[in-house]
């Protein structure tokens, strides 16, 4: 009995002070991270960065003579095309270079002085993409819209897109008939979780039934296909692509009013990434000298959608 | 089993009170040694941000709660028709005799699929694959096929659970009530069922409290219920207080019928009714 009780208390005396020292070590291991992380790109002062800091080899990234961009898997044309495909990647492939997105990153991945066969691309689901950790990449471009939610998780770029949220349903459904936003209350609808999509249903279409939420846009899209919703809001780009070629008889019911500001895609990166400024010198360089436009005319299609008002 | 007390098993009076003491000091410093570790190890401010939160709590729970009817109303319905179609399973695969055989045969194969195939994907399969069939009749409503998904699911389980307890009923007991008169159907639903089902009570109520977690696979087609709330609450603000919430209604649900459990457990050891035990009753039902 004496011995048992002098061989806990012993115990109790290691624990306690093995616990004191872990909780004192930490502040002095973090203060010593964030100041090497904060030393190195001193230079990024001013928010239109300076050319040394944007320089290829000053960057921070995380294999160092590549870039890693992120993006969701399915990527979805016209943002990313197939042609030719790749087995790492359900319908578009990053890596061809073709596509809206695909060719805006190699483009911005050009500016900072990565070459196309310096880029590497990995596949990121959308939620873990926007939210707050340690991200596997240096950017991402899968359709981000800004939020300010968003914001303060990731970092989120200037805008390259500008884009309007759109209903997409089956042709044979009262809801293709409808041209007022008044018209969608009656109907269902549905939405990937988290996307602005969701959230411009419940603000500002307020359906009388409550929506259905699904964890991807595939799910959503199947949804619509069996006929258990009657909508489902995306962007137009990805409406073309659904009604032409993953509905079955699908069509655009029409775009919607903006409410606030306009939506755009922003590029997302890690929080407080040392890329972020220089990502934005390179999408303002490429509106000051059309090469933004001139991707957009080709890939963006030129066909509009009805409004609904 | 002799009783605990110290002072009658030889111990001393006072051995008892201060067992207790011993025990009460004992908890106290486990605890509060847990506790200060956990306080003070790093990162616990910002794991305390993002999953305790008090104000986020509080938001999330005046959603999840009435969100929860929707997974309450699917264990309910389920957990009726899993107990009717997994008896009839059991009652299947427990029929003897050679013109039985195709019955054993299909009943052993239901169990062994619907046993291996994960939630996920039967949810999947029958919440979107049987509407896309577009068979006349066929509902289409993402609850329904919720119900169904849960019931084949739980059935094959709950079977194994009937099928446990029916072969613990002696044989004699069916032999006596043959040798009465009784024929095979009768001694079935008089003697022996009775008799196997109160004794496999308690893991029937286990599988009812993994039914009702399950209730939330219905969120992956659409349905939003208690999970799809806090998750569309955790997608806007990017804190998992929500999801602490979801786990706090779950406990305050469960554990009263995990409890209950314990109880009809341990007085069914006291009677010798317990499925481990042995059963003595030669009349049979009770």
């Amino acid at each position: 009995m004496r011995s048992a009780l002098r061989s806990s208390i012993a115990l109790l005396a290691v624990v306690l002070i093995a616990g004191c020292t872990s909780g004192g070590a930490s502040p002095s291991a973090s203060a010593a991270a964030s100041a090497s992380a904060s030393a190195a790109p001193s230079v990024v002062a001013s928010p239109s960065a300076s050319a040394e800091a944007c320089a290829k080899d000053s960057l921070e990234v995380m294999t160092p003579g590549t870039l890693t961009i992120g993006a969701d898997n399915p990527a979805f044309p016209p943002y990313f095309s197939d042609d030719p495909p790749d087995p790492d990647w359900e319908i578009g492939n990053p890596n061809n270079g073709k596509g809206f997105e695909s060719t805006v990153a190699y483009e911005i991945a050009k500016r900072l002085g990565f070459e196309a066969d310096e880029v590497t691309w990995v596949p990121v689901a959308f939620n873990s993409a926007i939210a707050p950790g340690d991200k596997p990449y240096d950017m991402y471009l899968t359709q981000v819209s800004y939020s300010e939610e968003r914001a303060e998780a990731i970092d989120l770029s200037d805008g390259y897109l500008d884009q309007s949220q759109t209903v997409i349903a089956l042709a044979d459904n009262p809801i293709a008939s409808v041209t007022s936003v008044e018209g969608l209350k009656a109907f269902r609808l549905g939405a990937p979780v988290g996307t602005t999509s969701y959230d411009y249903i419940v603000e500002n279409i307020q359906p009388t039934t409550e929506p259905s939420v699904y964890d991807t846009l595939d799910a959503a899209i199947q949804a619509l296909a069996v006929d258990q919703i009657d909508g489902v809001l995306v962007d137009l780009p990805t409406a073309f692509y659904a009604t032409a070629v993953q509905l079955e008889n699908g069509t655009i019911v029409g775009t919607l009013p903006t409410v606030g500001e306009v939506e755009h895609f922003s590029v997302a990166l890690d929080k407080d990434s040392p890329l972020t400024d220089c990502v934005n010198t390179a999408i303002a360089a490429m509106k000051a000298d059309g090469t933004l436009q001139a991707i957009t005319d080709e890939w963006i299609t030129g066909a509009g959608a009805p409004e609904l008002e | 089993m002799g009783p605990r007390r110290p002072e009658l098993s030889g111990g001393r009076p006072s051995d008892g009170r201060r067992s207790s003491w011993i025990a009460f000091a004992s908890t106290l410093v486990v605890f509060g040694l847990l506790g200060t570790i956990i306080v003070n190890s790093p990162g616990w401010p910002e794991i305390q941000r993002s999953f305790l939160d008090a104000e986020r709590f509080g938001d999330a729970w005046g959603d999840v709660v009435p969100a929860f009817l929707k997974n309450v109303q699917l264990a309910l319905i389920a957990e009726g028709l899993v107990l009717v179609l997994a008896l009839v399973l059991a009652v299947l695969r427990s029929l003897p005799g050679p013109a039985f055989f195709p019955f054993r045969v299909l009943a052993t194969i239901y169990v062994d699929v619907f046993r291996a195939v994960p939630g996920v994907l039967i949810i999947f399969a029958l919440g979107f694959g049987a509407p896309a069939l577009r068979l006349p009749g066929l509902p289409n409503e993402p609850f329904f096929w919720a119900i169904v998904t849960l019931t084949l699911l739980y059935s094959a389980y709950v079977s194994e659970v009937y099928r446990a307890g029916i072969e613990s009923v002696h044989p004699s007991q069916d032999a006596a009530a043959r040798s009465l008169g009784l024929s095979r159907w009768q001694s079935l639903r008089y003697v022996v069922l009775p008799q196997a089902i109160r004794r496999v009570i308690p893991p029937l109520l286990n599988d009812f409290i993994g039914l009702q977690k399950d209730t939330v696979l219905v969120s992956f087609i659409g349905v939003v219920e208690i999970f799809r709330t806090a998750q569309i609450k955790q997608a806007a603000s990017f804190n998992f207080t929500p999801y602490v919430a979801v786990a706090v209604v779950f406990l305050l649900v469960t554990i009263p019928l995990a409890r209950f459990t314990d109880w009809l457990l341990a007085r069914q050891a006291r009677r010798g009714e317990a499925l481990v035990g042995t059963s003595t009753s030669i009349s049979g039902a009770r």
